[in-house]
């Protein structure tokens, strides 16, 4: 199984990272429990930035497609077969959009809906940040 | 002359042939069949430089080596004649620095041959312009490439020697005897085996045109000479060892002498064997291939 990053994709590699193993682990070219290589070890393959190959790892884990077992490493998890079908991005559209019919409905003009959002969107940084 | 004198004598012969004869002529004979066969004219990949440059270092590498083999076709009556007047003899025996210091002559072109690789391939990264990049998505592990068998017994004789050593040398003079030293000479040089090793297996790939396939093919023979390697010198320590304990100096240059030929023949010889150009995949040097 072989990944390919292009970097003359418009996609950022690790979006086409994550899509590639996604692809892997839906179509069974990735079984649950197989063994993903370490991030300095696929980082220098694909000649990419260790923090390229962590942020693809740890969204794949969000979504459970991957598991990180500490020193052991990363593998696929035990549901990541089920879990590669449910597709994040198509979740947050379906979300945000029944939000906005909401807010809509309820008179709100797209310029406020918009400025609440990136109001809640510099909240949530600045809590990360703190976290941090 | 006396036998031990003879057979070193021998040995010696088969040192110069076979590192500074055999093994260059096979060399050459491997870049000439790349050279001929895979040109810059349809394979531009495979020459970052003026393809002229290539042709002078063979040539380099194959005039070094024959000058060389000549040195130490001289050296051996030279040896003969300063023997027979008793002026180099160690405790009436030839000193085992004659063969080991010829040898690191006669293995100095193969060490800057393969040393040259880094600036070749490095050459061959400026002038990639592959946007591409393909990875396994696959954990490398050390069993996948060698034989757990294989390095338990390079660690197995390794410990084995150490024993030994300690045990006919029956070193009780602390850590300034010669079986400590022994020990930590080849714990240090079996440091540089596993540290070379990992460069290996773990390291970035140093040819940009490389399939995966023939990465691993390579990565799986290198580690296997190095383990070669690493148990030649627990032998031949073993054997020093055995040697001190006996008090047997007169063989001294004859197994210095064996131990460096047994040196080239797992290392270059099992190279050379395994690495046929024949068997390569030269097609990933092409100008437009599959791989990018």
């Amino acid at each position: 199984m072989q990944v390919i990053i292009d970097y003359d994709d418009p996609r950022p590699p690790s979006t086409q990272l994550i899509d590639q193993i996604r692809r892997a682990v839906s179509n069974g070219d990735l079984k649950p429990g197989d063994p993903l290589p370490s991030i300095r070890q696929l980082a220098r393959d694909l000649e990419l930035n260790n923090k390229t190959v962590a942020k693809a790892y740890r969204l794949l884990e969000r979504d459970l497609l991957l598991e990180s077992r500490g020193y052991r490493g990363t593998f696929v998890h035990p549901d990541g077969a089920r879990m590669s079908t449910i597709d994040s991005k198509d979740w947050v559209l379906n979300t945000l959009r029944e939000s906005i019919v909401a807010c809509r409905t309820a008179g709100i003009t797209d310029p406020e809906i918009n400025n609440a959002f990136r109001i809640l969107m510099q909240e949530q940084n600045t809590e990360e940040d703190k976290q941090r | 002359m006396t036998w031990p004198s003879g057979l070193f004598y021998l040995a010696f012969c088969c040192q110069i042939l076979l590192v500074s004869y055999y093994f260059p002529k096979r060399v050459v004979a491997n870049i000439d069949h790349v050279l001929t066969n895979f040109p810059p004219d349809t394979h531009p990949k495979l020459y970052p430089g003026q393809f002229e440059r290539y042709i002078q270092a063979k040539n380099r590498f194959a005039f070094v080596c024959r000058c060389i083999f000549i040195g130490g076709l001289l050296l051996i009556p030279a040896l003969m004649f300063l023997v027979e007047h008793k002026t180099i003899t160690e405790h009436g025996f030839i000193s085992p620095a004659w063969p080991a210091g010829y040898g690191m002559l006669q293995f100095l072109p193969f060490v800057v041959l393969a040393l040259s690789e880094f600036s070749y391939f490095k050459q061959m990264r400026q002038v990639d312009v592959s946007t591409t990049r393909v990875a396994v998505l696959r954990r490398r592990n050390l069993s996948d490439y060698i034989h757990p068998l294989l390095i338990l017994g390079a660690i197995g004789l390794w410990v084995t020697f150490i024993l030994i050593d300690f045990y006919v040398n029956n070193s009780t003079s602390g850590w300034s005897s010669d079986s400590v030293l022994r020990a930590v000479v080849t714990g240090l040089t079996n440091s540089l085996f596993i540290a070379i090793g990992a460069f290996k297996l773990y390291g970035p790939k140093q040819d940009p045109h490389q399939s995966n396939t023939t990465r691993a093919r390579l990565t799986s023979i290198e580690l296997k000479i190095l383990t070669f390697g690493s148990m030649a010198v627990s032998l031949f320590m073993a054997f020093t060892a055995i040697n001190d304990a006996l008090g047997v100096g007169a063989i001294d240059a004859l197994i210095v002498s064996l131990y460096l030929q047994v040196i080239a023949v797992v290392s270059l010889g099992y190279a050379l064997r395994k690495l046929q150009p024949q068997k390569q995949d030269f097609d990933v040097y092409r100008e437009y291939s599959a791989t990018g």
